[in-house]
């Protein structure tokens, strides 16, 4: 237990912030209008307004109870970061059949319930099989095979 | 005798190879994923909705109803024999459907449920296919006003009522909104919020977001969390599953009144299929004459929600077709299918698309048939499905995100931004900041926008001329009845809480 509930005060302040922000960027930069003729910054305006009273609304009544720890799990945030970057920068230089294959192998990492062979073994099954499903059969333009050298 | 010619209309069109082929591919993977827990309707529908650019709207819109649906039945199934549901809508059927696994009568359970999903979707597509040309019929006098009105009642409603923090709700939709203002604005065409970059333009795509937010953000938070599955297969045996005749005769009160409710509540804007399932089961334990049974194995109480989240699966496409407002974020993703393809859903629908309107409504039909197939002889391989560990199964779903999100337009910066929303969705379950009201308002954002400016110019800026209208003004009055009501709730609980604060007792530490 904490003595005041800091998920909400984090969660309400943070969208605060971001509402806030919204609001000044779209006001300093675009023209807000009247309610006849609507500028395009009317909506963010407003919008970031009305967001960061939520924000409000949602972090006071919490700094008045208690709260719970939030368990942050650290590693598969990570790991699946990796992998989903590793993805994004492979498709389009060394083609599908390899950024599948490494992707796979490396969201097995996020847990350590799959051994190495089996995780190479999961990998290459997926290759095939969205070669199989999306090369072969949907015929998307996606290179198989790329050399980026 | 329209209907009918109607009904024959669309079943000519559901019934060509390729829209069954589409239907049977929409209910078999809405079942896979309905079986698993982990995976709800929501990550699969957008997970697939990059391929449903390549398909003609009919076909499109017939897949992804099917894994709406399928969900459904699919949901029960891990609920009755893993005490997890399998979707959020089956979360009420684990009450009573666990507890009769534990008596052995799992089979019985799993099928009755599937009966009852049955009963519920036919009298649900029965409701849609009677009310649907009312409504729109109806609708066809609403201005940009009475839109508008709708609008924020949907937003309203979808926020506060199935939502634990109202103010949690409400602020997501504003964010959601918020989110859909980066891009090209449409009546002055300035790229808001773009800094200098040409992709953000476009804004940000509907499946991008909701394969984010839903697909990678749920993966993000079932990675590495304990799980235990421990299953009876024997249950799954036919002869093991048929039901007795008291069975039978306890069952078919419960299931006509799931079905009235789910149908009632299908159609509302803000509660769906899992507010449909736990009213029905609170209505049978209150008119039953042995509530006591109710939490120990009572066949009712896995009946009435069965019939109810099916029946109110079909009533959610009322307000979405006739009206082009959906209840929902998954309606709003059917919606974004259908944008996505030049069509704009409103009363207009079914006069100027009608097979594309009575084709999905007869594909429900077909839909349900298939599913009674797929779960009652077929039941065996999805219950060993349930045996496959998450741990084989998440990286496989991660890299179907990826590729969908690649492939909408072969643009590697995609994948970066389902990241982007994967990550955001985490952090917002870590805050306990419901996702589904935040893509709610990122479509009908730009929409309430567009009618708002429209009634506007109509009234020349008089903003009291929407309340003078007299069904916009009342839908706005009852919008706003529901948020002073929900924040006024809010607030004495928030009081309470805080005078346990300030005199706490201390009850064990």
């Amino acid at each position: 237990m904490l003595d005041r509930d800091f998920r909400d005060i984090i969660a309400g302040l943070g969208l605060t912030a971001a509402g806030s922000a919204a609001a000044i960027y779209a006001a300093a930069h675009y023209s807000v209008g009247t309610v006849t003729r609507m500028g395009p910054g009317m909506m963010p305006v407003s919008l970031g307004v009305i967001l960061a009273a939520f924000g409000l609304a949602i972090a006071a009544p919490a700094f008045f109870r208690r709260g719970e720890t939030v368990p942050l799990n650290l590693r598969p945030l990570i790991v699946l970061t990796i992998a989903i970057l590793t993805f994004a920068l492979m498709i389009e230089p060394v083609g599908l059949i390899a950024a599948v294959f490494s992707t796979t192998v490396i969201a097995t990492l996020a847990e350590s319930r799959v051994s190495l062979g089996k995780a190479l073994i999961l990998g290459a099954a997926m290759s095939l099989l969205t070669w199989t499903i999306f090369i072969a059969g949907l015929g998307l333009p996606i290179r198989s095979f790329g050399w980026p050298f | 005798m329209e209907l009918l010619s109607n009904l024959a209309l669309g079943l000519q069109t559901a019934i060509t190879p390729s829209n069954l082929l589409y239907c049977f591919a929409g209910v078999f993977l809405g079942t896979f994923v309905g079986v698993i827990p982990g995976v709800g309707p929501l990550a699969a529908i957008s997970m697939l909705f990059p391929i449903t650019f390549y398909l003609d709207p009919t076909a499109a819109l017939i897949m992804l109803a099917g894994i709406y649906y399928g969900t459904t039945y699919g949901g029960s199934t891990a609920s009755i024999l893993l005490n997890i549901p399998g979707a959020t809508s089956a979360a009420v059927t684990c009450l009573d459907g666990y507890p009769m696994a534990q008596q052995g009568r799992a089979g019985v359970a799993l099928f009755m449920t599937t009966i009852a999903s049955f009963v519920g979707g036919s009298f649900g597509i029965i409701v849609l296919s009677l009310f649907s040309p009312l409504i729109a019929e109806y609708a066809l006098t609403f201005g940009p006003a009475e839109y508008f009105a709708l609008m924020v009642l949907g937003l309203v409603a979808a926020s506060t009522i199935a939502n634990a923090s109202p103010s949690k709700g409400l602020s997501m939709v504003v964010f959601g909104m918020l989110i859909a203002t980066v891009g090209t604005d449409s009546q002055s065409g300035i790229g808001r919020f773009t800094f200098g970059s040409m992709s953000l333009l476009e804004g940000f795509g509907i499946s991008a977001m909701a394969m984010g937010l839903f697909g990678v953000g749920e993966i993000l938070s079932s990675v590495g969390a304990t799980r235990n599955a421990k299953i009876d297969s024997d249950s799954a045996k036919l002869r093991n599953m048929l039901p007795t005749r008291e069975d039978w005769g306890r069952s078919w009160m419960p299931g006509v009144r799931g079905s009235s409710i789910g149908a009632f509540f299908g159609a509302l804007p803000g509660t769906g299929p899992s507010i449909a399932a736990f009213m029905a089961y609170a209505v049978e334990k209150r008119i039953s004459k042995t509530p006591e049974r109710f939490g120990q194995g009572a066949l009712e109480g896995v009946v009435a929600p069965e019939t109810a989240n099916n029946a109110a699966d079909q009533t959610a496409f009322i307000p979405t077709l006739t009206l082009g407002i959906p209840g929902s974020a998954t309606m709003a993703l059917m919606l974004g299918a259908l944008m996505i393809h030049g069509i704009q859903p409103g009363p207009t629908l079914i006069v100027q698309q009608p097979s594309l309107f009575w084709g999905l409504v007869m594909s429900f039909w077909i839909g349900n048939l298939l599913l009674l197939i797929l779960n009652l002889p077929l039941i065996g391989i999805w219950v060993r499905l349930l045996l496959i560990p998450y741990h084989y199964l998440y990286p496989a779903i991660l890299i179907f995100l990826c590729i969908g999100a690649y492939s909408v337009r072969a643009n590697p910066a995609d994948v970066l931004v389902i990241l982007g929303f994967g990550v955001l969705g985490y952090a917002m379950r870590l805050a306990n900041l419901p996702a589904a009201p935040l893509l709610l308002g990122f479509v009908l954002g730009p929409l309430v926008e567009m009618q708002f400016r429209r009634a506007m110019v109509l009234a020349r800026g008089d903003l009291t001329s929407l309340l003078e209208r007299p069904i916009a003004g009342s839908v706005l009055v009852l919008s706003a009845i529901m948020l002073i009501w929900t924040i006024a709730g809010s607030i004495i609980r928030h009081r309470r809480q805080f005078s346990d604060a300030v005199n706490p007792t201390e009850v064990g530490g």
